[in-house]
């Protein structure tokens, strides 16, 4: 019990330090000693949520949160096997990316990140994502959820546009959609008829529960 | 006709002199495609379209100032990335695909004159000799670890910074070079006055720590060969180093979003003072709220409480936080030098 502790604080570590090569030994190391994927999954987790706090408090600056990023992946390529045989837990389905014309995709990739944490099956589409390959992604994978990220001001009315899209395929219904970047507001949000805002990738997390209803 | 001509007013103000008034520059790049009323690809790759679309810009608002250039891709692609243009009138040019692939690929670098930075500088011989002289052209200089995180992308260059430390030096060492070549190239064309975007002393991006071993050494070198020339540095994101930089670089002039960030122009002059510096402001304007969405009032609101800030005693240009947006509604632009010309006067008294 006592070295499955130390496994899992070990495994927090790693993540707060960004070290994506250490993670996968230790990460084996914890699978070899009979730990329950999940419980793992969770002092991963555990790393990111400090990361993210401390990232939004400005303690931390990007590269230390884009390696705990790393570290995350890293971690959970190698969980991910494991747990394929066990019934999926997954909460919900995301589809995210960047809107047209607009190559940012650091935030979307955080906010996918963090919502893998929660875990949510994501397809991440990158970034200057034409708006009709929204769609036809969120049709193929039957999205409950679709996270429209952009930048910059003249990058905004596409998110507009994709919703706008959805409503004449007729599935605008079928999908809540959420949208974030620096430039969005929640007033934007409200006037372009999206369902949430995020302004962070903890955020985001937050109000995706909230509009799937869960706990 | 007003007294002086704006290269006048704009080295007048360099120099720490009083001018008649508060000159207005922009970082406006994209925009010269909207004024010339031709999509991106052919505003960014053809010089006399680039020229016409600067010009009009220049002679519709009567700014003081222009920057022949389509952003950030057309600077990248001469190190060998390849650009991505949008079939529309407002969308910047992205940096479609990167050079520094591996880490190896950082002592690889070379430049190459492209079709973007052809057209930059044919647009900027055909302007200076349009305005016979009158209004500066400006060039451009970029920062080293800037240019660096557009070769390689933010998050590779990042990871480098822990991973491959060595190689991304040797690469920043590279771009210096290359900096200080094309520096020396377009003094050679008669550019006297430089926009230098520092766009990563920011500290969301990179901590003062990762900065001063990456950032600061290779901006400083660059710099010290633009001795004799203006420079006009800009502190680009949210979270700007604005104390490093004044403390520090040696600048003509400073521009950062005050509008949008903790340090406000009042701040940026109490910092001169902290380190006895005189460097030229230059800010005042909201380039992502009251310059886009704002009204021509609310544009002049805000210009005249910059101008009641910090122009009293010169050392001031009014400017937005970072580029101008392709959608600035052109009545918004307008507003800006009107204020400039009747309340940026000198000599200034308050307004009440
Ligand atoms: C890094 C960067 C780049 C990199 C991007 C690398 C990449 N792969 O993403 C590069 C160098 C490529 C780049 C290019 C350009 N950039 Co840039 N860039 C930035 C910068 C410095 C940081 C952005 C970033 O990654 N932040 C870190 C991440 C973690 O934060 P974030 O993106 O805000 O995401 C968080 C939240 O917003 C939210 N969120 C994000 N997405 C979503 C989605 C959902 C659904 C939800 C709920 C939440 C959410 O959660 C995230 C995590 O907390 C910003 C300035 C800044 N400080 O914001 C400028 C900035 C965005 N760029 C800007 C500009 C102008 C450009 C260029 C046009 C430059 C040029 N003149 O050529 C080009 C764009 C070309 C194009 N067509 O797209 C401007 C945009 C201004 C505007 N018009 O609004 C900015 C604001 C700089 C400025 N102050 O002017 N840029």
């Amino acid at each position: 019990m006592i070295k499955e502790n130390n496994i899992l604080e070990e495994l927090t570590r790693l993540i707060v330090d960004g070290d994506d090569e250490k993670i996968k030994e230790i990460t084996k190391k914890a699978l070899n000693t009979g730990i329950d994927p999940y419980i793992i999954i969770d002092a991963l987790n555990k790393g990111m949520k400090i990361v993210s706090k401390r990232y939004e408090d400005r303690d931390i600056a990007l590269p230390e949160l884009i390696l705990a990023g790393d570290a995350f992946q890293a971690s959970m390529d190698i969980i991910k096997p494991k747990i394929k045989r066990k019934s999926e837990k997954k909460v919900g389905r995301l589809v995210i990316g960047t809107v047209q014309y607009d190559i940012h995709t650091l935030g979307h990739e955080l906010v996918k990140t963090m919502m893998e944490v929660e875990g949510f099956e994501c397809w991440d589409m990158g970034g200057d994502v034409p708006d009709e390959k929204f769609i036809e992604k969120v049709k193929e994978v039957n999205a409950d959820i679709l996270g429209l990220s952009a930048l910059m001001t003249t990058s905004m009315p596409k998110q507009k546009d994709v919703i706008d899209a959805l409503k004449k395929e007729g599935i605008r219904d079928r999908v809540k959609v959420i949208v974030g970047g620096a430039p969005v507001s929640q007033e934007w949000a409200d006037k372009i008829g999206a369902d949430g805002y995020g302004k962070d990738a903890i955020e985001a997390t937050i109000v995706a529960k909230k509009l799937l209803k869960i706990e | 006709m007003e007294e002086m001509s704006s290269m006048e007013r704009v080295t007048a103000v360099l120099n720490h002199k009083i001018p008649d008034r508060v000159p207005v520059i922009f970082w406006a790049l994209t925009i010269g495609a909207r004024e010339a009323g031709i999509k991106m690809f052919e505003y960014s790759t053809d010089g006399k379209k680039m020229a016409e679309g600067q010009l009009n810009y220049l002679r519709r608002y009567g700014v003081d100032a222009v920057i022949p250039g389509s952003g950030i891709a057309e600077v990248a692609e001469m190190f060998g990335t390849k650009t991505k243009y949008y079939d529309t009138m407002y969308d910047t040019p992205a940096i479609g695909e990167t050079v520094v692939k591996k880490p190896d690929d950082w002592e690889k670098l070379e430049l190459s004159i492209t079709p973007g930075i052809s057209a930059s500088l044919e647009a900027t011989l055909i302007i200076r000799e349009e305005t016979n002289n009158e209004v500066p052209v400006m060039g451009t200089v970029v920062s080293p670890l800037t240019l660096a995180t557009w070769i390689r992308g933010m998050a590779e260059t990042i990871r480098d910074t822990r991973k491959n430390p060595d190689e991304l030096h040797k690469g920043l060492n590279i771009i210096t070079d290359i900096e200080r070549d094309m520096v020396d190239a377009q003094i050679s064309l008669g550019t006297e006055i430089f926009f230098m975007p520092i766009t990563r002393a920011s500290r969301d991006l990179f901590t003062d720590k990762q900065y001063k071993e990456f950032g600061i050494p290779y901006d400083l070198k660059v710099l010290e060969s633009l001795k004799s020339n203006y420079v006009i540095g800009h502190v680009c994101g949210n979270y700007p180093m604005l104390d490093t930089i004044i403390e520090r670089y040696p600048l003509s002039a400073v521009n950062w979003w005050d509008r949008g960030t903790k340090y406000s122009l009042k701040d940026g002059r109490d910092m001169k003072e902290r380190y006895n510096s005189k460097v030229v402001l230059v800010g005042g304007l909201d380039q992502n709220k009251t310059l886009i969405m704002g009204t021509p009032k609310d544009v002049e609101n805000e210009a005249r409480d910059a101008i009641e800030q910090v122009a009293i005693d010169g050392e001031f240009i009014l400017s937005g936080g970072c580029e101008l947006s392709a959608i600035t509604p052109p009545e918004n632009i307008l507003a800006a030098v009107e204020t400039a010309k009747r309340y940026g006067k000198y000599p200034i008294g308050w307004i009440v």
